[in-house]
């Protein structure tokens, strides 16, 4: 039996649980679980233990927290001090910040012990976790390993459903990284309002985009980590001031729209779609009401709006990445063009390259206005199209993923634009900073599968809420 | 702007433009993928987006700001930390003169 | 002959405490100890506009006459260079803070400003062994991030003395704005120069603004030669060699990067409300022109007096607190040839020469006296600029002050006169051999302590009583 967040703080609050012992024996699953899936890019076993016991000195002295002794793991991308962040590139091999991310330090402050930071696609350029950078191993699903686990927040969706422990993790989104790994693993994810999480400390990949999130094994512990990563923070100049807190509310018959586009498209998988609508009605005959709705600019315009402004931002954000003051260095010789040009070929991966260069050309003169300046304003057009939804629906609900998780040797066959076009149900919420959350809702041949519901900006207390019921109900 | 046709030379130019040096392999796989994204994006021309204004955040963010207060920096030690390439407190880079 | 075009693009630095992005502060001693992760570009920083920086962008924006855009952002401009710690600058691109201003030269011609925008200063390169000569850089990030405003005029410049009058008035604006410290705030500027009817040509980069008339004069000379030649001009950059004082070839228009701007994303946009404005405008000194009118109306000098005066920030500063003490025209009259003219001849700004206004005050009293020659004054003027000696204690040790008072100096005299009988017959022979006589003879019976012009006008005096 794996004990809910909350119950396992209690537990260590009234010592019946070590910290040390639990830090030490998730630390040995971790190392296990990682020769075989690789769910990992650090495992910070000395730093973890030595945090346990420190911990445990300060519980003696009365300290006290909503994480105490919890163990979270972080995606690569975000930041702790001390502990090579590398955010999946061989090009940050060796890079310790000086600093620990806001949310890092918010769990820390809570009493939470970081136990690794978690593989993912390099920057988060993938849908599938098969994108690793140079030298890293593909993470794989934790109910097949010959298929995907999901990216880009692969390792920390595929660990939280293996564990066998008590265990949250942070994730991070840029257009559909937490929603779905979590459906292709069977876990909870949970990606916020933008801005509602400080981006502060998480190395870029499209900073308008960019989303920390949390994991759980159920709805409460993503919600209770949700909860506590949340808030203004001054050092992220995107962070919102003034945010509603969050918390479950008392249950409600709530009105959703259902996209018609997404459910009708060719991507859908018929076994996704059926238990969808099992669902669905199970919902309905809660009390729920449904409608279909249409999206037809979002379905149509919301891949290449996401693409091609999180592909301009991102070819801008790794360009310091050249060997020189941190990270990966080479021997220094020779013109700084080269030298540069060097580094970066030889330590970036081919998806990393692939969208250096799209973004670099979106926003090369020539074609920056019909590709990078017709990206930003066709996301305004989008995100209109969502807010007329909400002025009628409490929530969009839809498969998080068309698909099941595929296997590596199919994924293989697609081209990047078949690639992209897989993210369909997950771009256009992650697009408009929407509030999102996946959970499973049932299995297809012993492989899980998300359900995705989606709010309005800053009702993450909403779509929690609903998420809990639908949780007790299927 | 759908006939946008991406050749070796428009290729090798973004490349020189983002530092990156791609193998003979990599040209002839890139080439191909790179013109079908950029057509199947080109879709957003039939979007009228005359008088729509660009979104910058997903929300509209405005006037954030700090005050003109020093803080902490870093020791040059620390600031150093992260590189091999160092001397006398500086950052060593490669040359910037041919 | 075809005119000469110029335009220029200024960078100067705004005088915060702590950078545009971070609160690193601006003043530093050691390399690379005043740096943190956001001016290093470490990934995982985030950028965070300082709002003083923004106040003064501003202000500069309406010191020029410029329009504000109510509502602006920032963008990167990404470009690889190994002093550029994220490989882009942030920096102002489509609307800038303020676009359409205008200076007016002393002719009364006008320079327009064509954009005025804020942007993060780069860090500085050091190279080891010579630039050519060594095999690696050293970067000190100290000014990675300093707060740079950029102002860029249209090509109204016709000479290269036109564009030193037109950094001379700028900086005497931003001055008064309180924005820029002279010889302590970094200028750099970037020309663009043709010959009219040829090619353009960019000289980048040139360090403080009395280089910018040398290198366009060169440059000039240099184009009309070719032309003469009937050689072709080239689009091109060119860099500018303080030392040898030439300009030489950088790199051609084609091989020119593309700096592919997009918008920061993570700085939310800029809105400038009417309050904010108000707020500004209400804290806007005095500018150069206003203080010049003033000084005419309160002080009654000249205008061209109040031009020179205000033409210098510190020096206008100097000037109304020696009136304080000082009769106004009499202080002009000595502010504007003798300390200006000490100041200029030896290439001294103001707070360099260490000048401060009680010691003035001090020596124009004792002018005003009689107790110095004006001649002394001067001298004194120049000891206490050279060597830093105060000028009382310069006068009172080279025992130029004068203590006799107008009454010693006529009872002198009586005594001169007195002995010598006859002078009063030998005056009317030869008046000015006479009057030369009683001088020189007044002068050592008091020592030399005398102002000379009160004794001569005493002996003119006295004799011509006498021979009646
Ligand atoms: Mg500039
Ligand atoms: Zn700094």
């Amino acid at each position: 039996m794996i004990l809910q967040l909350s119950d396992f703080v209690n537990q260590v609050k009234a010592g019946q649980i070590s910290i040390s012992e639990n830090t030490y024996s998730i630390i040995e699953e971790a190392k296990k679980v990682n020769k075989k899936y690789n769910y990992f890019t650090t495992i910070c076993e000395d730093f973890a233990l030595a945090e346990a016991e420190r911990l445990e000195r300060e519980v003696r002295k009365g300290f006290s927290g909503l994480l105490l002794g919890v163990p979270v793991s972080i995606k690569d991308c975000i930041c702790v001090k001390g502990v090579e962040s590398k955010a999946g590139s061989k090009i940050l091999e060796g890079y310790k910040p000086n600093f620990d991310a806001t949310v890092v330090a918010k769990v820390r402050a809570e009493g939470a012990i970081i136990i690794g930071k978690t593989s993912q696609d390099e920057f988060g350029f993938g849908t599938f976790g098969k994108n690793v950078g140079v030298d890293f191993e593909i993470p794989k699903n934790p109910f097949d390993e010959s298929r995907s686990c999901g990216g880009s927040s692969s390792g920390s969706a595929g660990f939280t459903a293996i564990s066998k422990h008590t265990h949250v993790s942070i994730a991070e989104s840029t257009g559909g990284s937490i929603a779905c790994p979590s459906s292709f693993c069977g876990i909870v994810g949970i990606t916020p309002t933008y801005g509602r999480v400080s981006r502060f400390g998480l190395i870029d990949y499209a900073c308008s985009l960019d989303k920390i999130g949390s994991m759980g094994k159920n709805v409460n512990d993503a919600f209770l980590l949700q909860k506590i990563i949340s808030g203004y923070d001054e050092r992220d100049s995107t962070s919102i001031r003034d945010q509603p807190d969050i918390s479950i509310l008392k249950r409600k018959n709530y009105e959703i729209a259902i996209p018609k586009e997404l459910v009708e498209s060719d991507l859908a998988d018929k076994k996704v779609l059926d238990i969808f609508w099992n669902c669905i009605h199970k919902m309905e005959s809660e009390g729920f009401s449904y409608k279909e709705v249409s999206l037809p600019l979002n379905s149509k315009y919301s891949i290449p709006t996401y693409y091609l402004i999180a592909v301009s931002e991102a070819s801008t954000n790794l360009a310091k990445f050249c060997g020189l003051r941190y990270g990966k260095h080479e021997v220094l010789k020779g013109y700084f063009d080269d030298y540069f040009s060097d580094v970066r070929s030889n330590n970036l991966g081919k998806e990393a390259k692939r969208r250096i260069i799209l973004g670099t050309f979106a926003r090369m003169s020539g074609f920056r206005d019909a590709f990078y300046l017709r990206a930003m304003k066709a996301r305004t057009l989008l995100i209109d199209e969502y807010k007329r939804i909400f002025s009628k629906f409490d929530f969009v609900v839809h498969p998080t993923m068309p698909i099941l998780p595929p296997k590596f040797e199919d994924i293989s066959k697609f081209t990047p634009v078949q690639d992209y076009f897989m993210d369909l149900f997950t771009v256009p919420a992650n697009l408009s900073g929407l509030p999102h959350i996946s959970l499973n809702m049932g299995f297809v041949n012993n492989l899980p599968c998300g359900i995705m519901l989606t709010a309005d900006f800053l009702r993450e207390s909403e779509l929690i809420s609903a998420a809990s019921f639908l949780e007790g109900l299927l | 702007m759908s006939k946008i046709k991406v050749d070796l030379e428009l290729l090798e130019k973004i490349c020189k433009n983002a530092r990156l040096r791609l193998t003979e392999d990599e040209k002839k796989e890139f080439l191909p993928q790179l013109q079908e994204v950029i057509n199947a994006f080109s879709v957003l021309e039939e979007l009228d987006i005359s008088k729509t204004k660009p979104s910058f955040q997903p929300i509209v963010i405005k006037n954030v700001w700090r005050e003109d207060i020093i803080n902490r920096s870093f020791s040059a030690e620390e600031a150093l930390a992260n590189t091999v390439h160092k001397k006398d407190y500086y950052f060593k880079g490669p040359k910037v003169v041919k | 002959m075809n005119k000469v075009v110029i335009g220029l693009e200024v960078h100067t630095q705004l005088n915060t405490n702590s950078k545009l992005f971070c609160s690193c502060s601006t003043k530093s001693d050691l390399p690379n100890s005043s740096v943190c992760e956001v001016c290093l570009g470490f990934p995982g920083s985030k950028p965070k506009i300082n709002k003083k920086a923004l106040d003064y962008g501003l202000k500069v924006a309406l010191a020029l006459n410029c329009e504000i855009n109510k509502e602006f952002y920032f963008s990167r401009k990404t470009y690889f260079y190994p002093d550029l710690a994220k490989n882009f600058q942030i920096t102002q691109y489509e609307v800038p803070l303020g676009k359409n201003g205008i200076v007016f030269l002393d002719s009364g011609k006008k320079v327009r400003i064509r954009r005025i925008h804020l942007e993060e200063d780069p860090a500085s390169l050091v190279h080891s062994a010579g630039i050519s000569t060594s095999s690696y850089c050293l970067i000190d990030y100290n000014r990675s991030g300093i707060p740079l405003v950029e102002i860029v005029t249209e090509p109204d410049i016709n000479s290269p003395s036109e564009a030193r009058e037109f950094l001379n008035k700028l900086i005497t604006i931003l001055e008064y704005l309180g924005v820029f410290v002279v010889g302590e705030s970094v200028l750099k500027c970037d020309a663009n120069i043709s010959i009219e009817g040829y090619e353009r040509v960019e000289i980048k980069n040139i360090n403080g603004f009395k280089n910018v008339e040398v290198a366009l004069t060169y440059e000039e000379k240099r184009q009309r030669e070719l032309i003469s030649k009937g050689e072709k001009i080239s689009r091109e950059t060119r860099g500018f060699d303080d030392k040898e004082k030439i300009t030489y070839s950088m790199r051609t228009k084609e091989t020119e990067e593309d700096y592919g701007y997009i918008a920061e994303p993570d700085l939310p946009i800029i809105e400038v409300s009417e309050d904010w404005l108000k707020e500004l405008k209400r804290e806007m000194p005095e500018l150069p022109e206003q203080k010049a009118k003033r000084f005419v109306e309160q002080y009654k000098i000249t205008n061209y007096d109040a031009k020179v005066l205000c033409s210098n920030y510190s020096i206008s500063l100097l000037y109304e607190d020696i009136c304080k003490e000082v009769e106004p025209t009499f202080a002009a009259k000595f502010v504007t040839r003798e300390i200006m003219g000490v100041l200029n001849y030896n290439d001294l700004t103001l707070k360099q020469s260490g000048i401060e206004a009680k010691e003035i005050i001090e020596l124009l009293r004792l002018v005003n006296e009689n107790r110095v020659s004006e001649k002394n004054a001067k001298q004194a003027l120049i000891r206490y600029v050279l060597d830093k000696i105060k000028p009382r204690e310069f006068l009172a040790k080279e025992n130029l002050l004068i203590d006799k008072s107008e009454e010693d100096i006529y009872n002198a005299v009586k005594i001169v006169l007195a002995n010598h009988k006859n002078i009063f017959e030998d005056y009317k022979q030869k008046p000015d051999k006479v009057i030369n006589f009683v001088v020189g003879q007044t002068m050592r019976h008091l020592r030399g302590k005398a102002e000379p012009r009160i004794v001569q006008k005493l002996v003119r005096e006295l004799l011509e009583k006498g021979k009646m």
